[in-house]
């Protein structure tokens, strides 16, 4: 028992695509947000967490929390509950909240 | 009983929130300058009330006060260093 | 890139779409941004048969169809766009879209709410969400949070949350109360919990809450939860407990298992504790306005707990006491979604009228049609809604009285 599944639908889904979560490549529906695509994939832990070393996944789903932030195509800090899956993303988890701020 | 994290961003737990209210902290603002809470990507969004009913121990029922809590300052969301 | 409009609108959700909507009617340009890639904001993930009018009220379609109808008006609708800031001059700094900053006449926030967390030892594990992540995750992305959920929290959000994920195959484990802590007040009472559903009885969106809200307005009244024998009610196979709160989530790195203990009606714990298998948990707390884009405008707050705590201080036609900046939707106070409509339309107009342009609705057709739809609402967030819509009048007038207001 474990993690999150996609239900079945009867509405047309949208096309697949492939994408990858810390190399590991995953498929998921293009435009869905990256968080859902991780979620059908059963990942739950998105990163852990840089000052308690927890592992962390979505909370709020809506943007608010930051909890499910990861590096996306290279951008650090892009909250996965917002943003849409494409064909290639590539999602990974990083230890460090803002490289960018260094 | 466990003690449980109250600002998810910083790890901020339930007794360090105490301690810093036992050490003077009177309003939101105080208890994040001592302990970080509410400092995270998250601006104090999930945790900022919680920390609110901690100081007004036991509730009371008058409710919050506009000055307790803290001001929001813009970036009012993490921001690329490029888009400031 | 700079870019002027005559109107911005913070918040593509009900609100902020309906008063683009009437603002671009009047013949105003009218930019509307959101953080999420796609309109329609909590609207999103409603899915309800209202038991008055009999109406399937489908919130992707309303929103489909309001950002249809916003697009033929010409209304430009930025998704995917933060704002970082709001200036004195009321302009908005962007992240996420081409346009850098964007310079209105006239700003409309309809910002929303967020979620009030209950922290609970155990709280930051993957598999921990709030009601509206349960929510935006069943009815809007279609993927299950878990195969086995509990959900804490005995409110309407609660457990028409619940009702959705039950008719999605999800295995609900049960519906308890909220942690019982410092920190969460009278939530965790099940007198309070029973007080609170006895409210919308009459007015229940779908067959567990309206169920749940007879027993607790006759079988359950406040004083017969004391005399209440069993804990678990179980209303269209789903378990509801009363008498029963979440204490702690366990898991090796993830949510395995939850630990629930019984509940006096007074609010104390009781009894042993007891494990539960499940893998993911959704707490419910209430939803706050957020406000934090009204207060780097400039805008004074006050704290009118009926409306769910801190809102900007605003007028009768949503002006607040800067000159062109405006307020709709559950910023003002927590409401559901035909209030924030009625709403997005007041706001529109009042924007409109702002701008010197003609508007086909008057004023006080306008105010009307809130207070209709507040109480031909199928939902009530705040139980006194109506004494907090009244204390915002009162607010109002003292600050006009002071000379506070610009306008």
């Amino acid at each position: 028992m474990s993690g999150g599944y996609r239900f079945p639908s009867d509405e047309p889904l949208a096309r697949q695509v492939r994408f990858t979560f810390n190399e590991r490549e995953l498929v998921g529906l293009e435009g869905e947000p990256i968080a859902a695509a991780l979620l059908a994939n059963g990942v739950r832990t998105i990163r852990h967490d840089d000052s308690t070393g927890e592992p962390r996944g979505v909370y709020c789903g809506i943007g608010h929390c930051f909890e499910c932030r990861a590096q996306v195509d290279g951008v650090n800090g892009v909250r996965t509950c917002l943003t849409p899956l494409r064909e290639g993303t590539r999602v990974a988890s990083v230890a460090q909240w803002d490289v960018a701020k260094k | 009983m466990n003690d449980v994290i109250i600002c998810r961003c910083e790890g901020v737990r339930l007794s360090e929130i105490e301690q810093a209210i036992r050490e003077g902290a009177s309003a939101v603002p105080g208890v994040k300058k001592r302990t970080r809470a509410g400092m995270g990507p998250c601006q104090g969004r999930v945790c900022q009330r919680v920390v609110l009913q901690l100081l007004q121990q036991p509730p009371s029922e008058a409710g919050e006060s506009p000055d307790a809590l803290q001001r929001s300052r813009s970036p009012v969301r993490p921001t690329l260093l490029g888009d400031l | 890139m700079n870019d002027a409009c005559d109107v911005a609108v913070v918040g593509a959700g009900p609100a902020g779409l309906v008063a683009a909507i009437e603002a671009a009617r009047a013949g105003l340009s009218v930019t509307v941004v959101d953080e999420f890639p796609w309109p329609g904001g909590r609207l999103l993930g409603q899915l309800y048969t209202d038991p008055r009018s009999h109406g399937r009220w489908d919130g992707r379609k309303i929103s489909r169809q309001l950002a249809q109808e916003a697009g033929e008006l010409g209304v430009r609708i930025l998704g995917g766009a933060t704002v970082w800031a709001v200036g004195r001059d009321l302009s908005l700094e962007l992240s996420g879209v081409p346009v850098g900053t964007l310079r209105p006449q006239a700003l409309l926030l309809a910002t929303g709410a967020a979620e009030r967390a209950l922290p609970v030892p155990g709280w930051t594990k993957p598999g921990v969400v709030c009601v509206g992540a349960a929510q935006t995750f069943t009815n809007v992305h279609h993927v299950a949070i878990g195969r086995r959920v509990l959900v804490a929290g005995i409110d309407p959000l609660a457990l028409s949350v619940a009702m959705e994920m039950h008719h999605a195959g999800v295995d609900v484990a049960g519906v308890v109360l909220p942690p019982v802590s410092t920190t969460s007040g009278a939530l965790a009472s099940p007198e309070r919990a029973v007080a609170r559903l006895a409210d919308v009885a009459d007015l229940a969106p779908n067959g567990l809450l309206r169920a749940a809200a007879r027993l607790a307005a006759g079988k359950l009244s406040p004083l017969a939860v004391s005399a209440l024998r069993f804990d678990l009610v179980r209303v269209g196979g789903v378990s509801i407990g009363f008498r029963t709160a979440l204490v702690a989530v366990e898991g090796d790195g993830r949510v395995e298992s939850a630990t629930l203990r019984s509940v006096a009606p007074d609010g104390t714990l009781v009894g042993p504790e007891r494990r539960i298998e499940v893998d993911a948990v959704c707490i419910s707390a209430g939803l706050y306005p957020l406000t934090d884009l009204a207060e780097i405008a400039g805008c004074p707050m006050v704290e009118v707990e009926e409306l769910g705590g801190l809102v900007p201080l605003h007028g009768p036609g949503l002006e607040t006491p800067l000159e062109r900046l405006f307020v709709a939707g559950n910023l003002t106070g927590i409401e559901g979604a035909k209030v924030a409509i009625a709403q997005g339309r007041q706001a529109g107009c009042s924007i409109a009228r702002s701008l010197g342009r003609a508007t086909l609705v008057s004023p006080e057709d306008a105010a009307r049609a809130v207070s209709d739809a507040r109480t031909s609402s199928p939902f009530r967030f705040q139980p006194r809604i109506a004494a907090g819509r009244a204390a915002m009048a009162e607010l109002w007038q003292q600050a006009i009285a002071r000379g506070d207001q610009s306008a």
